[in-house]
């Protein structure tokens, strides 16, 4: 998959970009309290630049649950089936942390290169 | 209605399975009906078909969905190598080209390949038992097919058939049901191994992705010298020898 990213190539960048930093984008918007699936899936959705499609966030979610950074509690709807609720978990919030000042740290050194 | 009965969503969703094949059944089970259920929240229960397509437009592409993952993950994607490409061959014409044998090994290629799901390899297996290697038997089967001789005489000094006998022929409602069995015989086999190659996975780089593939456009010529050449055959070997 390595031979994706050719050198001059512009038009997969964004997907590059996004790769590494969508995940933690997920734990970011938990970092408040719980949101279901559908609820985080649009939010996300509606961000400019950040997921191609809605659809990939799911199987981004099901990893996230596995690797035990979130969990899942099925919850009654008013007047619809029941909803999986997304929570952080303790793993998960020092994750996000960790990320949290890895990004500022790296967004200001790219930002003190690439500015003139 | 619910919106997960619309035609295009039942359609999506089936899509959406077949792009997931490499996944655990459970796995798989769960992604869809994760997603199903993101469609029916998020879609109102009369929604028209102009609602519908465009949330399955901003849900993605289904090779996309499966893709996503493997590609943050730097997994690579079951891809179709020579296994499947001989595999394809080999089920329809390989019986023909190595009586019996040819099939057989084109059997163990496919049960081998990891591209397709049990339900794939089961059809191509079943439908037909020796690919085109039925219909020919059945072209070349004496009993059934009308025989026909004829004699020859000479006269001024050029051939000229004088009298034709046919024995063995069979009513016409018998030749009828020879006839559909012999294009069924030819259909499902065809059916079969287009089927397995629709089913491979899409090449890598979507970039290059077309409608027709290298592979795929090898293998459609290698059905059609097939087809053709059956129906040559079956054409000469029910022709009366000299009419």
């Amino acid at each position: 998959m390595v031979d994706d990213l050719r050198p001059h190539d512009t038009a997969a960048l964004p997907s590059q970009l996004r790769r590494g930093v969508l995940e933690f984008c997920v734990l970011a918007l938990l970092r408040d309290g719980e949101r279901y699936a559908v609820e985080l899936v649009q939010e996300l959705g509606s961000k400019d630049g950040l997921v191609t499609s809605e659809g990939t966030l799911y199987p981004l979610l099901s990893r996230l649950r596995k690797e035990g950074v979130v969990e899942t509690t099925w919850r009654e709807s008013p007047g619809g089936p029941p909803r999986r609720y997304y929570a952080l978990t303790p793993a998960g919030r020092s994750v996000l942390d960790v990320f949290s000042a890895e990004w500022a740290r790296f967004r200001d050194t790219v930002d003190g290169i690439i500015k003139p | 209605m619910n919106a997960t009965k619309h035609p295009a969503v039942e359609r999506y969703l089936r899509d959406l399975r077949a792009a997931l094949r490499d996944m655990s059944r459970r796995q798989r089970d769960e992604l869809v009906a994760e997603i199903a259920s993101h469609i029916e929240q998020t879609l109102p229960a009369g929604a028209s078909d102009a609602e519908v397509l465009m949330a399955l437009d901003r849900m993605g592409d289904p090779e996309q969905i499966a893709g996503a993952e493997r590609e943050r993950l730097g997994i690579d994607e079951p891809a179709a190598g020579w296994l499947e490409w001989l595999a394809i061959p080999l089920l329809l014409i390989g019986g023909v080209v190595i009586p019996v044998v040819g099939w057989v090994i084109g059997v163990i290629f496919l049960w081998l390949s990891q591209c397709w799901t049990v339900r794939d390899k089961l059809l191509a297996t079943l439908l037909v038992p020796g690919g085109l290697l039925p219909a020919l038997y059945l072209s070349l089967f004496p009993s059934t097919m009308e025989t026909c001789s004829s004699t020859t005489g000479v006269r001024h000094g050029q051939a000229v058939q004088t009298a034709t006998r046919c024995t063995g022929g069979q009513s016409t409602a018998v030749t009828i049901a020879l006839i559909a069995l012999f294009v069924f015989l030819v259909v499902a086999p065809i059916f079969t191994a287009v089927r397995l190659g629709r089913r491979l996975p899409p090449p890598r780089r979507p970039q290059l992705r077309s409608r027709l593939t290298g592979p795929q456009a090898l293998t459609l010529c290698i059905f059609g010298i097939a087809l053709g050449g059956s129906a040559v055959w079956y054409y000469l070997s029910t022709r009366p020898p000299g009419g």
